[in-house]
């Protein structure tokens, strides 16, 4: 036989060639899309944030509101107590909506604060190179090296208790990683011929930093930060569980499990129903940076 | 009569400091004439980058001096903008010389927005022009590099190039990473660039035969020592060095070249080789020469 069918693999390129004008984000997009798990996660996501931002303006029962003669009611639908109530006798859907606000807004804050330091002393380090960045990533070692319960607690005693003071402490802690990935991309891209063409060609430090090395670098970046968001939210509960974190009447899903943990003996669901909320919540967005990092392969680059 | 285009002289090209230091480049001068096209061959890591890196002024020179029009040439980021747009460069990866998330329109318009080129219409119409001369179609002006051959991201690359509208064009081994019929595709396309736009040339390349099609003097570099300068027609038909003659058995003849134990063993050592063996690669130089490869 003088002519066989191409290999399977290679059909596939053609036909992948064949296809015109699209980007690497409409590729990342199509396969995110394709894959299953990732996007039932994002509907849930979305569909618990709407909940926990617009739930509690909605619901009849007030977060903080005390029902003296209805402590630890059993989740049913007398007095639309659909998660019952807790030990001083609030409502517990309404409470774990706030809780879930609230743990959503630190994971949000707090890797927003990290994405921003990170980037910017990654890019910094790796674009400049030498001593600069010798010293520069010696202070990540150094921080690195810093246990985080003992430095929180320290915040704590230097300057009182403060829910900024846990978005600092956290951001302070997750920018790291943050800062040797930038870093490290930043290095590698530095060194690419198409960065050293826009330097002959005259552009900027400032233009080639912002239309070449960070846009190439936000791949791996996004998928890092779908995944330090949850990371935050569980480092926050483990503030609250130990009574570091945030304090009443603010709660967060830890302070609740927190709570919910003293009384699960007589009143389980006041654990399992924020535990239950809280396992939701970074499954999904454990399946989210899953399907990103899949989506985003470098290796198609 | 007027001085030259770029004159190099006793450039030295040092990597890393102190007992770290390597010498890359240990003094090489040259003219190149406007119009002019001039080869730099020897093997890998021989020095031939670091030299019209130099040029390019991606690296700073450890001593030596290098003149444009007479004038010195800084390292690149001292340079004025006329000067800058004069040399420009086309690099050996296509697939690492552009930005893979810009589309071919943004890449080539990027010289022209650094230079203040008219308005965004009249670079677009810019942007048409330089694709038409690189002979790239017009609808490709809306792909990515990664929905391009590597002869189409080869020739955005010159496009991107010209657009500064230099006099020097350094090719860095251009053409290496093509397949051979998209290399004569390029190389063709190179000459003719040159003889409309009388664009001077420092080609590098380990590749014998596009040496040969497209250059008019080659300097042959051997572990950044430069062993032998001349015109094309003089040094690869007449080689007067032992590592010249090797070079262009190998590259016409490896098979015999590298069959021939005492070659094999100096092409690996780097070794001065003996006239009795210089025979026989002059031997296989004449025979790669008859096989139908003059011009």
């Amino acid at each position: 036989m003088a002519f066989t069918s191409p290999p399977a693999e290679k059909t596939e390129m053609m036909e992948r060639a064949a296809v015109r004008g699209r980007s690497l984000w409409d590729d990342a997009r199509a396969r995110l899309l394709r894959n299953r798990a990732a996007v039932a996660s994002l509907v849930l996501l979305g569909i618990l944030t709407f909940l926990a931002f617009i739930g509690p303006l909605l619901w009849v029962h007030d977060s903080s509101f005390i029902y003296r003669d209805r402590v630890q009611i059993p989740p049913g639908l007398e007095n639309w107590h659909l998660f019952g109530t807790d030990a001083q006798g609030r409502d517990l859907l309404a409470r774990t909506l706030v809780g879930l606000r609230m743990s959503l807004m630190v994971g949000v804050v707090a890797t927003a604060v990290s994405l921003v330091i990170g980037v910017i002393w990654g890019a910094t380090a790796g674009f400049i190179g030498g001593r600069v960045d010798q010293l520069m990533m010696r202070i990540v070692d150094v921080l690195y090296s810093l246990p985080f319960i003992f430095f929180v607690i320290i915040l704590m005693v230097v300057f009182g208790r403060n829910i900024i003071l846990i978005f600092v402490a956290i951001g302070a802690v997750e920018w790291l990683t943050m800062a040797r990935i930038v870093r490290g991309q930043t290095i590698a891209l530095k060194g690419m011929e198409f960065v050293e063409a826009a330097r002959a060609a005259g552009v900027s430090q400032f233009s080639i930093i912002r239309r070449h090395i960070v846009p190439n670098v936000l791949g791996p970046v996004v998928v890092y930060v779908t995944l330090t968001i949850p990371a935050v939210i569980l480092a926050e509960s483990f503030l609250s569980f130990l009574g570091l974190g945030v304090q009443e009447p603010l709660t967060s899903l830890g302070n609740l499990i927190s709570n919910g943990a003293r009384d699960m003996e007589v009143a389980p669901w006041t654990l399992i129903v924020p535990a239950l909320t809280m396992m939701l919540t970074l499954f999904c967005f454990n399946f989210i940076g899953d399907g990103l990092r899949d989506a985003i392969d470098p290796k198609d680059r | 009569m007027s001085s030259p285009l770029l004159q190099i002289r006793d450039l030295v090209i040092d990597y890393g400091k102190g007992a770290d230091r390597f010498r890359a480049l240990h003094g090489c001068s040259f003219d190149l004439e406007p119009g002019q096209v001039m080869a730099v061959v020897g093997e890998s890591g021989s020095g031939k980058s670091s030299l019209v890196r130099a040029v390019a002024g991606l690296v700073a020179p450890a001593s030596g001096e290098m003149l444009l029009d007479g004038q010195v040439l800084p390292p690149l980021r001292q340079r004025p903008p006329h000067t800058r747009r004069m040399i420009q460069m086309v690099f050996q990866d296509p697939g690492a010389s552009l930005n893979p998330l810009h589309r071919v329109q943004a890449i080539i318009e990027e010289p022209l927005r650094v230079t203040g080129y008219g308005d965004a219409a009249g670079r677009k119409r810019r942007v048409a022009e330089l694709m038409d001369m690189t002979q790239l179609s017009a609808d490709l002006a809306t792909r990515r590099p990664r929905e391009l051959s590597g002869g189409q991201k080869q020739r955005v690359a010159i496009a991107r190039a010209l657009a500064m509208e230099p006099r020097i064009l350094i090719a860095d081994e251009a053409l290496s990473a093509l397949d051979f019929t998209t290399q004569d595709h390029v190389s063709r396309l190179l000459s003719d660039l040159r003889r409309d736009l009388n664009l001077a040339m420092l080609f590098v390349s380990h590749d014998m035969r596009s040496v040969r099609r497209m250059a008019d003097d080659v300097c042959v570099i051997e572990k950044g020592h430069v062993v032998e300068q001349g015109a094309v027609s003089d040094v690869l038909y007449n080689p007067k060095s032992a590592y010249t003659r090797l070079l262009l058995a190998a590259a016409l003849n490896p098979r015999a070249a590298l069959s021939d134990p005492r070659l094999a063993e100096a092409l690996e050592n780097g070794e001065a080789v003996s006239e009795d063996a210089l025979k026989g690669v002059m031997d296989i130089i004449r025979g790669g020469a008859l096989m139908g490869d003059a011009r």
